[in-house]
């Protein structure tokens, strides 16, 4: 308990009581102020961006893993969590070397015009990277515990194949595809290390929140980096409460009372 | 009839499919080691055996001595009550423990400078002692823990809950004492998940970026972990020797991804004891 | 409709689900697929679905041949032995799942579809339940939902798996009695699985014994359990006592007793097994004229409205299990531990 504190109250507190103890006019100025503006917009519909794109091929992903055969299924599975495992400064410098216009992908991608890297773009690609297995893992089990008596049924009372996975097999899974999406959004929000580098880091343009408190900070300028902080942590906690409770739906849906 | 969809179907999710994690997966591990080995074996050793390069592993390597331990100790603890008691509070433990993943590392690290920088709470007290803690090693390892800190416990709650008390209670009717009960029975049940945890702890200890950058100064030499040592070296242009650092990192991810799957393999062995399901 | 199930063989990798199994099911029927675990029954049901694909041999419905045609294509309704019911809808919203995803052309008008949901919530006795969600639902609830939902298509064949599997006895009691009356009310031609041959034996009108991948024997109630054409048929549908004698002219000879053979007359002379059921044996108290089996009654299992006797033999140490009315047993006065004598009216003995 002792530990706990320590750990983790401690710093907590810290951060509320500078951020409270800035005034409020001054904390409401900082967090409206444009530049900020930008970065919370960017930070917001860069991660509603990626996790979106996750929730869509998360879901075909788990279902290819979990339904098809194919060679090579084991390594790929085991890969999906390469973004979980792999350190943030690595994959960030990975992608921004791949998607600079004289990357692997950049190149391919300026030949229609395109440019990635240093983008808001790069920062959706970055984003898209560290959210992957999420949407995966969360899908996968639900998908195959899926009891095939189900779709037989559908099929016996007429429905086609199509029909079979709009109208009851997607319906089963989407507390798992939701749980997912929300877990991706989340990380991404704070996510910094994968996206410092293919960002950057124009403010106004490609600036994310996590980087503007950053740069507060090395500029000394702590009431402005706590009253940034404060709010993406507000914006935080009720995504975890968000997620906490999709997750007691998801598990009361698929109870079979 | 086989209620599965068209094999041209089949064929052309699987593809899409795999393009997909192609091109988000492979394509940045490939760019590691690609880019780690373009100037040659040789450049690569240099690369690492750097004076500040050796002196980055060293710190990381002292951070995750420091934070692996201590969070393992606390994780087994925590799960370990959490799963076998009911008291007040026990929810808020819970959602406590998950906090360190819900916020941005950035922040993780803000709170540190705010809690011991020279303008933080205990700032003039520190200074008053003479002890330096943001802007140096106390203040790495510091924010470490507190970032590594879910890992142990995140992988052992789940199974401690699924495994019930029933065995624990067997071997108290036949007289082994508490600490007897934990060591021989609690612990060897969830070894393969703590092995995991222990794995992931590590793994993210050496690897944190965000909340150590805030932390460390970034004293060349002397407050740079590895990854703060690769984004230096790529800042200044240097990216085969920032590829060749990031890539033993990039090795440590796989090993990291080899060890998920040998435990899931293992404790699936082990007559269902409840793989650990996250990633 | 009726069904015809020709020559159907069927093997998972090296199991041999169905073996050669050929099958007539009338119009209007309600026939009993009765077997052991692992002989084929389920299986077969599936394959008359389309939900298995034979790997030789035809299906034929109405006199067509069906065998190729898909699921969707043989309007069957399918009840599900653990209902597979869809947890996100409700009652309703099952019910008329099969008449929403008509193809345009043929789908009725939203209107009709929920007066022909209501007349089958009615049908079966869920009024009120409309609204809830499967998970809301008892047992026997959710097994009134499938049947409804798999009727409410107007299939040509119900096909049930197990139906009443999963439930408690009582519950199970009420539903079968149920089914037989619906059937009687809607005439559509139907199969259910089983392996309680006394629910086969209540409900349906042929009963079709399976085992092993075979069909034993396929007739009505009374055939299958009056003239069972095997053991196994024998041995399935009830209590079997088993007497070893000899055969000699039509009579066979057990210990002291000679009892006619009931059945084919044709059974050689020899040594054979005699077979009877628990109410064909007589019972005394004292020593009957004729010859009969000296028994020492071991256990009285007097509740209900027959008495069951554990009775056994003194000259071969083996149990013979028999059944006598209540008022039988008054009147005999029998006693654990007392000395009663046993004759069996008739044997059955299989070639």
């Amino acid at each position: 308990m002792l530990y706990l504190s320590l750990v983790v109250l401690l710093p907590l507190s810290a951060l509320f009581l500078r951020a409270t103890g800035s005034g409020w006019h001054q904390v409401w100025a900082t967090v409206t102020d444009p530049r900020v503006l930008a970065a919370y917009r960017l930070s917001f519909l860069a991660s509603l961006t990626g996790a979106l794109i996750n929730a869509v091929f998360g879901l075909l992903v788990a279902w290819v893993l979990v339904r098809y055969d194919f060679p090579g299924k084991p390594l790929v599975d085991g890969l999906v969590d390469l973004p979980f495992a792999l350190p943030t400064a690595v994959g960030g410098i990975a992608l921004t070397t791949a998607y600079a216009s004289n990357g692997w992908i950049g190149k391919a991608l300026a030949a229609v015009g395109i440019q990635a890297a240093f983008t808001p773009l790069g920062i959706v690609i970055a984003l898209t990277f560290i959210g992957l297995p999420f949407v995966v893992r969360t899908v996968q089990p639900v998908l195959q515990d899926l009891d095939a008596e189900l779709e037989e049924a559908a099929l016996t009372l007429g429905a086609s194949r199509a029909q079979t996975f709009f109208r009851v097999i997607l319906p089963t899974l989407a507390p798992a595809v939701l749980t997912g999406f929300a877990l991706a959004l989340a990380r991404a929000l704070g996510e910094y290390g994968s996206v410092v580098f293919i960002s950057g880091n124009m403010p106004m343009k490609t600036e994310i929140a996590p980087l503007l408190i950053m740069t507060k900070l090395e500029q000394f300028d702590y009431a402005g980096a706590t009253a940034i902080a404060a709010v993406m942590l507000a914006a935080s906690f009720l995504l975890l409460l968000a997620i906490n409770l999709l997750q007691g739906w998801a598990a009361g849906v698929g109870r079979r009372a | 009839m086989d209620r599965n969809e068209l094999p041209l179907l089949r064929w052309l999710l699987t593809t899409v499919a795999l393009g997909f994690l192609a091109l988000f997966l492979l394509v940045p591990l490939a760019v590691v080691f690609t880019q780690a080995l373009r100037g040659g074996v040789l450049t690569y050793l240099t690369a690492i055996r750097e004076p500040s390069a050796l002196s980055a592993i060293g710190l990381t390597l002292l951070t995750a001595a420091v934070a692996v331990p201590s969070n393992l100790a606390f994780g087994v603890a925590a799960s370990w009550a959490i799963a076998k008691f009911e008291f007040p509070g026990k929810h808020l433990l819970l959602t406590l423990i998950d906090l360190p993943f819900a916020i941005s590392p950035v922040i993780s690290g803000l709170m540190f400078v705010l809690l011991f920088g020279s303008h933080g709470l205990f700032g003039p007290w520190l200074a008053q002692h003479g002890v330096q803690v943001v802007f140096a090693v106390p203040g790495i390892v510091l924010a470490t823990i507190f970032v590594t800190f879910p890992f142990v416990a995140r992988e052992l709650v789940p199974l401690m809950q699924a495994q019930g008390l029933e065995e624990e209670e067997a071997a108290l009717a036949l007289g082994a004492g508490g600490w007897q009960t934990f060591w021989h029975v609690t612990l060897p049940n969830v070894r393969w998940g703590l092995l995991y945890g222990v794995v992931l702890c590590t793994a993210r200890a050496m690897g944190e970026f965000g909340a150590v950058s805030v932390v460390s100064g970034h004293i060349r030499g002397l407050t740079n972990t590895i990854p703060l040592h690769v984004e230096v070296l790529y800042n200044e242009y240097n990216f085969t020797a920032a590829f060749a650092v990031a890539s033993l990192l990039a090795l440590l991810a796989l090993i990291t991804l080899a060890a998920k799957k040998l435990v899931i393999w293992r404790s699936g062995r082990d007559a269902g004891a409840g793989a650990p399901t996250r990633g | 409709m009726s069904i015809e199930v020709r020559s159907i063989s069927k093997r998972f990798g090296s199991f041999a689900a169905l073996s050669d199994v050929s099958l007539e099911i009338p119009s209007g029927g309600l026939a009993a697929l009765l077997g052991p675990s692992g002989s084929g029954k389920t299986t077969l049901l599936r394959v008359i679905a389309g939900l298995e694909m034979p790997d030789s041999g035809a299906v034929l419905l109405d006199g067509t041949d069906a065998t190729v045609r898909s699921v969707r294509e043989r309007q069957v309704g399918f009840v599900f032995q653990h209902y597979a019911l869809f947890r996100h809808m409700n009652v309703f919203d099952n019910i008329a799942f099969g008449l929403r995803v008509r193809p345009r052309p043929e789908r009725l008008p939203e209107r009709e579809i929920r007066a022909r949901v209501k007349e089958l919530v009615h049908l079966v006795q869920l009024d009120g339940f409309a609204d809830r969600y499967p998970s809301q639902l008892s047992g026997g609830q959710r097994q009134r939902v499938a049947l409804a939902r798999a009727l409410a298509i107007e299939p040509k064949v119900l096909l049930l798996d197990e139906p009443f599997g999963a439930l408690d006895a009582k519950v199970r009691q009420e539903l079968r009695r149920w089914l037989r009356r619906l059937h009687d009310e809607l005439h559509v031609t139907s199969v259910f699985v089983t392996h309680d041959q006394e629910e086969a034996l209540e409900v349906a009108d042929r009963v079709v014994v399976m085992n092993e991948g075979r069909v034993e024997q396929a007739g009505t109630p009374e055939e299958v359990y009056e003239r069972p054409v095997n053991p196994f048929v024998y041995h399935f549908l009830g209590y079997v006592n088993l007497f070893r004698g000899r055969v000699k002219g039509g009579r066979m000879q057990i210990g002291g007793t000679e009892v006619e053979v009931q059945g084919c007359a044709d059974v050689p002379d020899g040594p054979a097994i005699g077979y009877a059921r628990p109410h064909d044996l007589e019972v005394e108290h004292q020593p009957p004229a004729g010859a009969a089996l000296q028994t020492e009654v071991r256990h009285v299992h007097a509740i209900g409205p027959v008495v069951r006797l554990e009775l056994l033999r003194c000259d071969t140490a083996e149990t013979i299990e028999a059944e006598i009315t209540k008022e039988d047993y008054r009147t005999l006065g029998l006693r654990t531990g007392e000395t009663a004598f046993v004759r069996p009216r008739c044997l059955r003995v299989f070639n």
